[in-house]
């Protein structure tokens, strides 16, 4: 489903990331474990196409994503890539319903509110609809971004360090969340982090 | 959802700095509304109140004064003039028209103008209740003096001398109001009609000679180009008369006006570009809070020219809604200002009517607006996601 051939990134003369070959099939679990600076977050970004490799190529289901640029590439990656970013982001001056929303909106999809809904409630955050984001409480926060990452149905979910700060308990609620979501929209997941506590619930693994 | 619906959640965010930029905005678009409104209507309605006169002749001094008593009846005449000398002039063949007017008195600051039917005809006027005046001592109210004083035909009002309205009551001669003109537009709605005699007959003057008698000035109206040529030369060449072109004169006054209605305009354009610079800092400054959002649309799908047209949106939406509001208070401003006006028995001014060059305020507004956001929906456009999203 995924696959990076000989990549390489470099910012000025630090070179920051070298794989050689990484593939992941269809509806795959797996988890990026490394130490920070190891390069995790960037190697998610060569994957959502928010950055180019300096070398080698990345091909996202049959797309390789050197062959597209600025607004075709921005509209493959709302299409087809779900990002949980480790800060979250959550859009505060939008409410919890319209931040969900807003990304059918920008991906050029229809704005399906009723789909938005539905999965709050599925994630028991249906009193929450017309919050804003400061009123949240982090657990929520990151409900609603996992929410926001999979309403466009991707077929490549990205997470970046989503159990940074996170007691037992709750580290594992949320990559059982990530896991569930991404089996609901039958996405690939990739799940980075520097937690050597998610080892225990994924079978595949990179170690950078 | 669309952009615009983000760019008003964006905006009802900052509630207090963009209130204050639209307050601003709207400030200089008024005053700038407020000017065109004001002396586009004087205008046009010093043109229509000179429309067909060439030429007043009345005693001498300065020929502004002359034009501002006789044909806008907003001051007092220098004097009067001898009816013979008025009727030789009336009588020259170059003269085509010429209506006398006898001034000197006013019924609650609306000024009583002794003239003949001519004046009323010159403007178009139509008798709106009554009849026209055929006696000495009978009235003809204008339309605005009848619904302000409340008269109507069959009353009867006395005279006081001058305009002010405080002066010596001729008590001894009132006059009777036998009709009410239709509203004109014109001076006539502001005046009090009678007849020549009346006038000489409330100052004791209707027993005198012809020789003796006089008016305060005649309206002229030329036969031929030429007659402009050579009419007024020979007026002003009389020991009593002079003549004033009522075109040169509020030519002349709109000159002098002029420089003041420039400054005003000015400090209106000012207020509309401080504005501008106002709505680019608040702009700049929300975008280093913003740049995570921005960074996130990107993540979601958006291409960077949707987040540069979302900031010159932003722009552009508090431009228009500050012009629109602008523009409406300027209106209100004007219809504050003519009320004002009005009480003065001033020219009438109001905040009613709408003029194509507001549509150009708009657009003024929307430019202001639009430039102010070019930087930072440059900077949006020029961002890159991938750090900002990993900092935090």
């Amino acid at each position: 489903m995924l696959s990076l051939k000989g990549v390489r990134r470099s910012y000025g003369a630090r070179e920051v990331l070298a794989l050689d070959a990484f593939e992941a099939a269809a509806g795959e679990h797996w988890l990026v474990l490394g130490a920070s600076g190891s390069g995790k977050t960037t190697l998610l970004n060569l994957l959502a196409g928010l950055l180019a490799p300096s070398a080698g190529e990345v091909t996202v289901g049959e797309q390789r994503l050197d062959a597209l640029r600025g607004a075709a590439l921005d509209q493959w990656r709302g299409r087809t890539v779900g990002i949980v970013p480790q800060k979250l982001h959550l859009v505060p001056s939008l409410s919890v319903l319209e931040n969900l929303v807003l990304a059918p909106y920008l991906a050029g999809l229809a704005p399906d509110r009723d789909c938005a809904r539905s999965l709050l409630s599925g994630l028991s955050l249906e009193q929450k609809t017309n919050s804003k984001p400061h009123e949240l409480s982090h657990g929520q926060a990151q409900r609603v971004a996992v929410a926001r990452a999979v309403m466009n149905r991707p077929r490549l979910l990205l997470a970046d360090e989503p159990t940074s700060n996170l007691d037992d308990e709750n580290c594992f609620l949320v990559l059982d969340l990530l896991q569930q979501q991404s089996r609901a929209v039958g996405a690939t997941l990739i799940v980075a982090t520097h937690d050597q506590r998610a080892r225990q619930r994924f079978e595949k693994r990179l170690d950078l | 959802m669309n952009l615009l619906g983000i760019s008003l959640a964006y905006l009802r965010a900052r509630p207090l700095a963009n209130a204050l930029n639209l307050f601003l905005l709207a400030l200089g678009i008024a005053t700038i509304t407020l000017l065109m409104l004001a002396t586009a209507q004087i205008e046009s309605r010093m043109l229509r109140d000179a429309r067909g006169i060439d030429l007043v002749a009345g005693a001498k001094g300065s020929p502004m004064q002359l034009v501002l008593s006789a044909v806008f009846h907003i001051d007092v005449p220098a004097g009067n003039i001898p009816l013979k000398d008025a009727m030789a002039l009336a009588r020259n063949p170059q003269v085509k028209k010429a209506i006398p007017l006898a001034l000197g008195d006013s019924y609650k600051g609306y000024r009583i103008v002794g003239s003949n039917h001519d004046y009323v005809a010159h403007y178009g006027a139509r008798i709106g209740e009554g009849r026209l005046w055929t006696a000495p001592m009978e009235a003809v109210l204008g339309a605005e003096v009848a619904a302000k004083t409340k008269l109507a035909p069959g009353g009867k009002f006395t005279a006081v001398h001058g305009v002010g309205g405080d002066g010596d009551e001729h008590d001894e001669a009132p006059y009777a109001v036998v009709g009410v003109l239709g509203p004109s537009g014109t001076v006539l709605d502001r005046l009090v009609l009678t007849s020549v005699e009346s006038v000489w007959t409330v100052h004791g003057l209707e027993k005198e000679a012809a020789e003796d008698k006089e008016i305060t000035a005649l309206l002229v109206q030329y036969a031929s180009p030429i007659a402009a040529a050579m009419l007024p030369r020979w007026i002003n060449a009389s020991l009593v008369l002079q003549a004033a072109s009522p075109a040169y004169e509020s030519a002349r006054l709109f000159r002098m006006l002029g420089v003041g209605i420039d400054v005003m305009r000015a400090f209106g354009l000012v207020l509309v570009l401080v504005a501008g610079l106002s709505v680019f800092i608040a702009l700049l400054n929300a975008l280093e809070d913003r740049r995570y959002d921005l960074a996130v649309m990107r993540m979601l799908g958006a291409s960077r020219a949707r987040l540069m047209g979302l900031l010159l949106l932003e722009g552009a939406t508090l431009a228009l809604a500050g012009g629109i509001a602008g523009i409406a208070l300027g209106h209100v401003l004007t219809e504050i200002l003519g009320t004002a006006l009005q009480a003065a028995q001033q020219t009438a001014v109001t905040g009613g009517i709408w003029l194509v060059q507001e549509l150009w305020l708009l657009g003024l507004a929307l430019g202001v607006g639009l430039v102010a956001a070019l930087v930072p929906a440059w900077r949006a456009y020029r961002a890159d996601v991938a750090p900002v999203l990993a900092e935090g």
